[in-house]
Order: structure tokens, then sequence, then C-alpha cells
């Protein structure tokens, strides 16, 4: 197998072609890695800069009343993390802010490609995307006439004449295949991992993470290169063999992604969103509405507050209502907004479903979705900033609700307020990423989907090994 | 050798390989799919269009109810009739104009905002009535009828023709149409690379008569606008056939010639555009979020500018002395600056913001001789009105209207003081189609 190895890698290796697309596999590594780390840098220096005056607006607001405070809200940005410099994932399709406020559960507005023309539709290059689409090309054209090109030449029958056992030819071959990929893929990876750091971007990338990423395309390189091996050798023709590994490579990364995206889309169709906000507001209406003061749900409240005080006025009770009132609202609207937002995500969860599971079948939607999830800038992410966000939300109006009921103020008195440095000493939001086991979990179908890919390559490979010598 | 004879020899050629008719029927179902998602793109959108305009019905009948019952006799004036309060239970909406053509090119509609509130509060760039986007499906991009002919019909096109003529050579059969064609040649190997490309055309030629038919059921279709689009599908065609022709005259063998089309369709639709994206996306960040998420603070330190401000505002465009004097003046001068401040500063950011895009596009204009299918891409978007230039002249539309609606509102309340069942008849209204 060894001497196979030695033999096909220095062959390919002496290829000029092989020379040549390798070199300027190794440039198109530096120059994605370089731009990628360049708007990284950028798209970081934003965030933290909208961050910090964010939260300055916040700290800063003054003597203010809480539940107009609630109302001023908040704002939170789409993270960047040190690992979405490898893969920008979905997040320019992704909603780039959020307002938190009083009442309302926003959703994330404002995402990059709205800011982007209809051009910016044919893709953006990055180190993932360079892994994903190129990478594989690379491979074929190293690998569609390696035993091919044995039996046009009839070398195949030398060969064979030596005494070799059909499977240390194959496993050689494509072994070496393997090795020069890997090369090259670890070299795009050092290559962003040191301009990274040399452009100074600050945050390290998470060691776990960073392995399982490498992992993750290792899986994806080991497929590629055993089936474009196995092809080769079960085809014996090298146009033949050309033909349908870049037939492949079309389907695989042009044409599947397309169809499974949009056959999602048409099983699972999401509902309008003028029917969601009509939904939405007729439900509310069932509850306490903080702002109405017709509202009888709100006379009610009040008088279940009096009996408890045993009290006959509002303000004689030792509590301001109206935080309570606000606070009752808010409880509800909650409840409401779980409901509805629930029904939105699991048909959004579903429109996904499909190019998940068809990952089983496209090694490419394999490695692309783990890649994303990894990079922490896939759909799930973005998803659990969401929900962590409302969730912050819900504790900093229950703590300002709470300010207004017990701060000291009574009912009516919409002019008290806190001290001013009150608002600073509350916890700002931190945006806490899901661990990586929680990611692996999410993408289990997906690294899955790859291992089986690598076993079901290597099995055909050796099944195709068994009868390779017979003439 | 007479066309006739070509056209006879490559019938033959043609339906003596069951691959190819198989080809064509799998290529030309790909096809009516993609026409399908289009249309069910569009008929999302539509629908969503009709919904807000019923609502729009059903509020302003309710608001018509509503000051029906008014007693316009005295002088008090009821909540409803003034500017704010009136557009709060109004709650306008608004919807893009939608070309059913976008049932071709579905473009950057799944990413863009096209219903919007037209509230004179909510600036253009709220989205209460933004579809819920999916990040992963707007990541993969839409399969339609565009990226059917874009990355789709040059494959087909590629299956067809790449051993043409070079097939021939290597099964040592060219000697027959050299003798048969001695002096044409040329001429012959085109008209069947040109017979070939016919071939690949014809699916997406049966797609768009269906979508054709379709269409002309449509409100708001114009024939000259599937014209426009079919014109633009046609270059890019040819452009396919030229390259196709040139490759096969550089007389490689059958492998080389098919490695080197699909270098070619690498290039065109991979390689320069996804440079040329990535190169726009480095020189124009998205820096926009930060602006607008300032823009909350706007209103307020409008409302707080002090009174002076506020009255040169109004004197600008009431350069009169008030007719009421009452309670309400300093309050409606005041309301009046503070729309006004809030509205200069929403057109400041917008403009902004709009300028940044136009200057994207410029710069992706200059890279179109060497980008042909970013070129096409954008024609046909023009067409489906589904690119960006569409979605800008409506947010500034939108602007206008708003505008136009608060002037009408509030010079009511400054010259009439009361706001009377013709008032509301007289309001602005939306016409998507309107240039």
């Amino acid at each position: 197998m060894f001497f196979f190895l030695k033999i096909t890698l220095i062959q390919a290796l002496r290829q000029r072609y092989v020379q040549v697309i390798s070199l300027m596999l190794l440039l198109i590594f530096v120059l994605v890695s370089w731009n990628g780390t360049r708007v990284h840098k950028m798209r970081n220096a934003a965030y933290t800069e909208a961050t910090l005056t964010m939260r300055n607006a916040w700290s800063t607001q003054g003597a203010v009343n809480p539940h107009n405070s609630a109302h001023y809200g908040h704002i939170i940005f789409q993270p960047v993390t040190a690992m979405q410099v490898l893969d920008n994932g979905v997040q320019p399709y992704a909603g780039g802010m959020l307002r938190l406020e009083a009442h309302k559960q926003n959703e994330p507005a404002f995402s990059a490609a709205q800011q982007r023309t209809e051009l910016s539709r044919f893709g953006d290059f990055s180190l993932a995307w360079v892994l994903q689409v190129l990478m594989p090309l690379f491979i074929i054209l190293l690998g569609f006439n390696i035993v091919s090109a044995d039996f046009e030449n009839d070398t195949i029958k030398l060969i064979a004449a030596q005494g070799p056992h059909p499977f240390q030819y194959l496993l050689g071959k494509a072994l070496s295949i393997l090795l020069i990929a890997l090369i090259l893929l670890y070299a795009g990876v050092t290559i962003q991992f040191v301009i990274y750091y040399a452009a100074g971007s600050g945050v390290p990338m998470e060691a776990a993470h960073l392995v399982s990423w490498l992992g993750t395309y290792t899986l994806y390189v080991i497929v590629i290169s055993v089936l474009s091996v196995a092809l080769s050798a079960a085809l014996k023709n090298s146009t033949a063999s050309l033909s349908m590994q870049l037939a492949g490579w079309i389907l695989w990364m042009i044409i599947m992604p397309r169809v499974t995206a949009n056959l999602g889309a048409n099983m699972y169709p999401v509902e309008h969103r003028l029917a969601f906000n009509t939904i939405l507001a007729e439900d509310r209406k069932k509850g306490i509405d903080g702002h109405n003061p017709a509202d009888q749900r709100i006379k009610a409240f009040e008088d279940s507050l009096l009996t408890h005080y045993k009290v006959s006025k509002l303000d004689s009770l030792p509590v301001n209502a109206d935080g309570l009132i606000m606070q009752a609202d808010e409880n509800y609207s909650n409840l409401v907004y779980d409901n509805h937002f629930t029904r939105i995500r699991n048909t959004l969860d579903n429109q996904n479903k499909v190019s998940r599971y068809g990952a089983l079948l496209n090694p490419f939607l394999a490695a692309r979705n783990l890649s994303m999830g990894i990079a922490q800038s896939d759909y799930k992410h973005y998803l659990q900033l969401v929900y962590d966000a409302e969730q912050y939300r819900r504790y900093l109006v229950q703590t300002l609700n709470e300010k207004m009921a017990y701060g000291g103020s009574k009912a009516g008195e919409w002019d008290w307020a806190p001290d001013s440095t009150w608002y600073a000493s509350l916890p700002d939001f931190v945006y806490q990423k899901p661990t990586l086991k929680t990611t692996l979990y999410w993408y289990s179908t997906e690294w899955l989907s790859l291992c089986l890919w690598v076993c079901l390559a290597t099995a055909w490979l050796l099944w195709i090994g068994r009868n390779l010598f017979r003439f | 050798m007479h066309i006739s004879t070509i056209f006879f020899l490559e019938k033959k050629l043609l339906i003596r390989d069951k691959w190819i008719l198989v080809a064509l029927f799998l290529f030309t179902l790909t096809a009516l799919w993609s026409l399908h998602n289009g249309q069910q793109v569009y008929h999302y959108h539509a629908t969503a269009a009709d919904s807000l305009q019923a609502a729009n019905n059903a509020n302003f009948a309710n608001v018509k109810a509503q000051l029906d019952t008014l007693d316009f006799s005295h002088n008090g004036r009821a909540a409803v009739e003034t500017p704010f309060t009136l557009d709060y239970r109004l709650k306008p909406m608004v919807s893009r104009e939608l070309n059913p053509m976008m049932a071709f090119s579905i473009g950057q509609n799944d990413v863009l905002v096209l219903h919007k509130s037209a509230r004179i509060t909510q600036p253009v760039f709220s989205n209460d009535f933004d579809d819920f986007k999916n990040p992963e499906q707007l990541l993969a991009g839409s399969f339609d009828l565009s990226f059917y002919l874009l990355f789709l019909f040059p494959l087909l096109f590629l299956a067809l023709s790449y051993n043409l003529q070079s097939a021939e050579k290597e099964k040592g059969i060219w000697i027959n149409w050299q003798a048969a064609a001695s002096k044409g040649l040329l001429a012959a190997h085109t008209w069947r690379i040109t017979i070939r490309w016919v071939l690949s055309l014809a699916p997406f030629i049966i797609v768009s008569i269906v979508g054709l038919i379709w269409l002309s059921d449509q409100y708001n279709f114009m024939m000259v606008d599937w014209l426009k689009w079919q014109g633009y599908a046609l270059l890019y065609c040819l452009l396919w056939l030229i390259i196709v022709w040139l490759i096969h005259q550089l007389r490689l063998n059958s492998m080389l010639n098919g490695i080197t089309i699909l270098g070619v369709w690498i290039l065109l639709l991979i390689a320069i555009p996804g440079v040329v994206n990535t190169l726009s996306n480095s020189s124009y960040a998205d820096s926009s979020q930060i602006d607008i998420a300032n823009f909350r603070d706007i209103p307020e330190a409008s409302w707080e500018a002090p009174f002076e401000v506020h009255k040169n505002y109004f004197a600008k465009r009431y350069n009169k002395p008030l007719k009421d004097t009452g309670l309400y003046s300093e309050t409606i001068v005041k309301a009046y600056g503070y729309m006004m401040m809030t509205l200069e500063a929403e057109e400041v950011l917008h403009s902004n913001m709009t300028e940044a895009l136009l200057n994207r596009k410029q710069m992706e204009k200059a890279t179109f001789l060497i980008n042909p299918a970013a070129a096409i891409f954008r024609g046909f978007t023009q067409v489906a009105q589904s690119g960006q230039a569409h979605q800008i002249a409506f947010e500034q539309k939108l602007y206008a209207y708003r505008l136009q609606r608060f002037y009408h509102m509030n010079d009511n309340l400054v010259n009439a003081y009361r706001f009377k069942p013709d008032d509301l008849l007289a309001m602005p209204e939306w016409n998507p189609n309107e240039e």
C-alpha cells in the first residue's frame, strides 16, 4: 500500500497542472483569509461600537420613569465571534439588530443582505466556501484518472503481475490523493489562523471548536477523495470518470442546496406577517392591556389589589399599582408571544429539516451545515441568540416594572423616577454561546452522515477492488 | 453540405441516443419546477398585498364611520381628527409594485421588505410587515427560471455539444464528414452546434411559453416586459453559443472540450461574480445598523428641541397668522416641528443608505464587461422589478407619500381645524404602479 502511495504521490506532484492548481489554491487561501479577516475585524469593530453606544444610551438615560425606560428599551446586535472568521454561514441573511422593549417581542431586523444588491446572490468567497466548493473540484482533477489511466495505458496488468492485493493498490491511490488534499486543507486553515492573529484580531478561537471544524473538513475531504478514486476505478475510463464526477459536483454543490431549500419552503409555507400580526393582536386583546384605562381586566386587577391590601383607594396601597398592572400585561403577552412565535419557528425549522435530511444524500450539505454550526454562524445559533435576547427583555422589563411597583412611588405618579445611576447598575445583555456539545447535538444528522459517507465510500472502494485485477 | 442534410443527420444522431431525450425531459421538468417556485413567491406577495389592502379598507371604513358620527357644528375637536391619532387609527400599509415577471426572476425580493407601514411616525426602514425570513433558505437562493437559464442551460448545452466533431475524430469517422462537406466544414460545424444549441434551449422555450400563458392572466402584466426578459435571455444564450463555438475551434479532444467549457462556466458563474461580490462586500461594509439604532433617539430629541426651532419649521410651510390661538396652537406648532425634524433626519439616514447602495451598484456595473452573467441577472431583475433599484424607488416613494399624508392632515388641522369625512375621502392614495 505504501509503495503505491509513494509512487502515486510522486507522480501526482511531478505533474505540472497539479503544481499549478495547488499553488493557485494556496494563493486563494491567502486572499480569502486576508479578506475574511479584514471584513471580520470591521464587523467586530462595528459590533463593539454599536454595543457600547447602546449600553451608554441605556446607562445615561437620566432620571426617567422605569416604565418609560422599558418603552425606550435596549437594542442588541448580532454578535461577532472569532470562529465566524472561518465561515460566514447565514449571518448576512439574518437580522442584524433586535430592539428589546416593553409589551412587544420584535423580530431581528436589517440583515446585511438587505443592504446588498441582487448580485450578492452569486455568493461570497470565504475559507469555508473554498473548502466546501473548490477543494472537491481540486480533488476531482487529481483523482478522476488515478486508476482509469492505468487501465487506459494497460499498465494495470503490469501492476497486477507484481502481485499486490487490489486493496493495497486502491488504498495507496486513495491515500495519496487524500494526503495532498489534507496538506492543502491544513495549510489553508493555518494561513487563516496566522493572518487572523497577525492582524491583531484579539478574540482567540476556541481550540475545541477549531479541532471539530477541521475534523468536519477532514471527513469531507476523505469522502470526496475516496469517491473520486472509486469512480475512477469503477468506470475504468477517464472521460466517463471526469464527466460523472463533474456532474456529481454540480449536482451536490450547485443544484441540490437550492432544491432542498425551495422544496422545504414549498412543503412548509410560512404564514403572512399581516395574518400573524392580526392573530397576535386578537389574542393580546383577550388579556390585560396596561395602557388602556378602560380595560375591564385592569379594574378587576385593581380590585384584587385593594382587597389583598385591605385598602379602599389605589394611592393608599403600599405599592404602585401601575407597575403591577404593566407587569401583568407583560406576563400575559409573553404567553401569547411564546405561543405564536413557536409556531413560526417550528415552520422554519421544518423547512430546514429538508436540507438537514438532504445531508444524508449529499456530504456537501452535511459539511456546510456542520461547518457553520461549529463556526457559530448558523441559524440555530441565531435562534438561540433571539431566544436569549427575549429572556433578557423579559428580565429587564420585569425589573423595571417591579422598580415602579415597589420602588416607593404611588399609583398615577408617572413622573416618579429612581436615581439616574440605578439604570447603569442593571446588567447588560451578555451573549452566551451554546457549547460545542450542544452544537454537535444539533447537527448529529450531519456528522453521522459524514461518518456514514466515509464508511460507505471506503466500503465501495474495497468492493470495487475485489475484481479489479481480474482481466 | 446542405443545411437540410445536416439537420437530417443531427436528428438521426440525437434520436439514436435515448439519454438525450431523457435529459431533455428532465431539464424540462426542472425548468417547470423553477417556474412554479417563482409563481409561488409571486402569489405569496400578491396575496399579502391584497390582505394589506383589505385591512387598509377596513381601517378606513372604521375611521369614516367614526367621523360620520361627529357633530361638526361646535368647536370641540375629537381625538380622531388630530393627525397623529387619525394616522394611528387608519394604520395605513403599503406594498411595493409587484410585477408578475417576478415569477421568472425572484431576484432580491426574498430578502427585501416589500410590505411596509405608511404611518407618518414609522420610518421607511421599519419592518413590522416584513415576512418571516428563513436565513438558511436565503443563503441557498431561489430556484427560479433565471437560475435555470443562467446555471443549468449552459450545462445542458455542454452535455449536448462537448464532443461534437471531436467524438467523430476519436471514432475515426471524421473522414466521412470531410468527404461530405470538404468546402463547407466550418459552416457545417457551425450549423451542427446551432442545432444542438436550439435543442438545449427547447426546455426553456417550452417553459417560457407556459410562463407567458400564465402571465397573460395576471394583473399588471405587460407583454413588453416578457419580451425584454426574453431579449436578455437570448443575449445570454447567444453568448454561450459563441463560447462553445470558439472552444470547438481549438480542436481539442472531447475531454478537453468538456473541461474547457466547464471551466468557462465556473469562471463566468462562480469565480468572477464571487470575486466581484466579495470585493464589493468588503468595500461597502454594512454600517447602517448603528445609525438606524441611534435613530431611536431622534423623535424625542426633536420633541425636546427649543420651541423657536419648531416655530421656524411651522412658519416655513404656514406663513400666515394662526387661525386658532386657543389651547392647541402651541401643541400644533410643536407637533409639526417635531414631525418635520424627525422626517428630515430619516431622509438623511435613508439617503446615506441609498447612496452607499447606488455606489455599490455602480461599482458592480463597471465589471459587467468581464461579468456577463451578473449583467444579465441585473437585466432580469430590472425587468421583473425584483432588484434593489425598485426597492430604493419604493422607499423614496413611500417617504414622499407619508409626507403628503402628513401635509394633508396637518394643513387641514391648521387651516380648517376640523377634519370632516370629505377630508378623509380626499386623503392622498397610494398607487404602487404610479411613477
